[in-house]
């Protein structure tokens, strides 16, 4: 069947596509609004500036299908092979994408907010500048797995509000994305590029960002304890009021990183470099300071009640009415 | 004046004969151009009718065009004398056509004024090369300033602007509109097509907004665009949005420092974020740099090289 065909009889009231191969079928532009494809084949073919608001695509071949620009607002594509599809300036706020495959797929500028996104795989998508508020990629034991985003590049892209716990975002590039008030409990960055991100009042707790970079990162309030940030790079981040009880930050470069107030109980900052970091009035108590060079950081006010610190680097450290690892008061300013 | 319509004609002919009729002339050139002009002579050289006709192209509803020329007053050094102007105007427009007895079935709360067929819609002749002896007055910047204008464009939260727009309409259309705007003279080819793939929504919305510093601007080159495409409806509903939003976000005339950008970016002058890691674009440039006037011809030279669909099947972004 071609596409005069199908927009003949959509024309005629017939909604009912599915099943049909429709491969590398030309549907520019096409009003489609509501159409049924459920497990149609139409892998290549171009339906760039359609409409298919509230389309069902659940179960079709949409490989390397070209949608840029298409309407798929509360269309359901669900479990979906959608590799290497083009969606780039697309709309797809409220889609069903849960188990969708939309790995090495372009969504650039794409909108998906309030998208399923639950199973999805979107290992190496370019999302660059995708609007995804509020959208959902949450593990749910037993039921979703958590999406997969490995080495997907949604620099500047927004994820406001959405929820990406238990996502895989390993060697993802997130440069200036927007994650505020994101849920990223658990969230597995390893090696992803945060640099110049807005994390600020999101949920971390148990992420991984191992070799992770976080340069110029704004982490203001943000909950992160028991997450490791061993090798990561924080340097001139904003880590204000920032909860990382029992976070491990062994090896990390927080050069000149703001954690003014902070809670670092427990934590372990074994070898970190925080050479003029500003640790002002931050809770250190029972934590890990073993090598820590602490070389002109601003200490005033710093509790550090039972802290190891015997062979932190403190030269030209400011530790004025810090509280000593013995409960002492340090008066002197160096 | 035989291409002026009628009731604009009649409108013209009673602001003439108003004692204030030298700033009633003055104010609607600036809601028209925005430029203000104080030479007497060249005041006196202005035709009423004209401006109301390119007036009446700029805001084809009473609404529109008495806030027009509201926001207008309200930026000159004298925005009570001219405020009264704007009223007296506005209101002569209102009566000119508020229901009568004739027409007891209109209910709209904006009627919109009559126009003398689609094609004058936009009144594009008014602008053209030896079709009016109105003289384009000098750009008088130290006296007044006209209309909504951008603030510090890295003090806004470029994430609510684009996330406002994104659920108001299509992004791709935003982003084919923007780009034309920007560069008018460029056709649609592989090569452009694969531009506005690369280059972010919001850095075109950052560059529009640059190089219209008032939205009288914005909404005159949008509309010059938006009249080039084939679709017209559809890419008239994405210009309308932006106009909508970037009007209240942006082009507000006190635009509140953004809490978000300085909280991540600081106001650097350049695009939030960009500052810190250069031009992370996928490598293609635009070849131009700010736009000219484009040309507003609408013949079907133009259309056929705005033919979207033949670009999408070949190009090869």
């Amino acid at each position: 069947m071609d596409a005069q065909a199908i927009l003949q009889r959509y024309k005629a009231g017939e909604t009912n596509f599915s099943g049909l191969n429709l491969s590398g079928c030309k549907l520019i532009r096409a009003d489609l609004v509501g159409a049924n494809f459920t497990g149609t084949d139409l892998s290549h073919a171009n339906l760039i500036l359609s409409y298919l608001n509230r389309a069902v695509l659940r179960g079709a071949n949409l490989a390397h299908i070209k949608l840029s620009g298409a309407n798929l607002d509360r269309a359901n594509m669900s479990a979906a092979n959608m590799r290497d599809a083009d969606l780039h300036g697309a709309r797809l706020e409220a889609a069903d994408l849960r188990n969708v495959n939309l790995s090495l797929s372009i969504l650039t500028d794409a909108n998906l907010v309030e998208a399923d996104l639950r199973n999805a795989n979107l290992s190496g998508i370019n999302a660059r500048g995708a609007c995804l508020r509020g959208a959902n990629f949450r593990e749910e034991k037993r039921v979703y797995q958590g999406a997969n985003l490995r080495g997907a590049d949604l620099s500047f892209a927004d994820l406001q509000g959405a929820d990406l716990s238990g996502a895989d975002l390993t060697r993802a590039n997130l440069t200036g994305a927007n994650l505020r008030e994101t849920g990223l409990r658990g969230v597995n960055f390893t090696e992803a590029n945060l640099s110049g991100a807005i994390i600020c009042n999101s949920t971390m707790s148990d992420s991984i960002l191992d070799r992770a970079v976080l340069v110029q990162a704004n982490l203001t309030s943000v909950r992160a304890e028991r997450s490791s940030f061993n090798e990561c790079n924080l340097s001139g981040s904003t880590c204000q009021m920032a909860l990382f009880a029992d976070a491990k930050f062994v090896n990390a470069k927080l050069l000149q990183a703001d954690l003014a107030y902070a809670r670092l109980t427990r934590a372990d900052l074994s070898r970190a470099d925080l050479s003029r970091a500003n640790l002002s009035q931050v809770d250190l108590v029972d934590s890990f300071l073993t090598r820590t060079n602490l070389r002109e950081a601003n200490l005033t006010k710093v509790l550090m009640n039972r802290a190891e610190m015997s062979s932190a680097n403190l030269t030209g450290a400011n530790l004025f009415n810090a509280t000593m690892p013995d409960g002492q008061i340090y008066h002197q300013i160096y | 004046m035989s291409d002026i319509p009628p009731f604009l004609q009649d409108l013209a002919r009673e602001l003439e004969h108003d004692k204030e009729i030298v700033r009633i002339k003055k104010l609607l050139l600036l809601a028209c151009t925005g430029h203000w002009e104080s030479d007497g002579h060249k005041i006196a050289l202005l035709d009423t009718a004209r401006l109301l006709q390119r007036l009446h192209s700029l805001s084809p509803t009473v609404d529109r065009l008495s806030m027009r020329l509201k926001r207008a007053a309200a930026h000159l050094n004298k925005p009570q004398v001219y405020g009264v102007i704007a009223d007296r105007i506005s209101k002569r427009i209102t009566n000119l056509f508020a229901p009568t007895d004739a027409e007891p079935t209109r209910t709209s709360t904006e009627p919109r004024l009559p126009v003398e067929g689609e094609g004058e819609r936009t009144l594009l002749s008014f602008q053209g090369p030896g079709s009016s002896s109105t003289p384009e007055p000098p750009t008088p910047e130290h006296e007044t300033q006209t209309d909504k204008r951008v603030g510090n464009l890295a003090e806004y939260n470029w994430f609510a602007i684009r996330f406002e727009l994104l659920r108001a309409t299509n992004p791709l259309r935003v982003k084919i509109l923007s780009f034309f705007t920007l560069d008018p003279q460029t056709s649609f080819n592989a090569y452009t097509w694969a531009s506005i793939k690369s280059e972010l929504l919001d850095r075109l919305l950052y560059r529009l907004c640059e190089a219209c510093p008032t939205l009288d601007d914005l909404e005159s080159r949008l509309q010059s665009t938006v009249n080039r495409f084939p679709e017209v409806e559809e890419y008239a509903q994405a210009a309308e949005s932006m106009i909508r939003v970037l009007d209240r976000v942006v082009y507000s005339a006190d635009p509140e420092p953004n809490q978000l950008a300085q909280e991540s970016f600081g106001a650097t002058g350049r695009f939030p974020g960009f500052e810190l890691f250069g031009d992370v674009g996928e490598g293609t440039q635009l070849s131009s740099g700010l736009p000219t006037p484009g040309s507003s011809e609408d013949d079907e030279s133009e259309r056929s090289m705005f033919a979207v669909e033949n670009i999408f099947t070949r190009a090869r972004p």
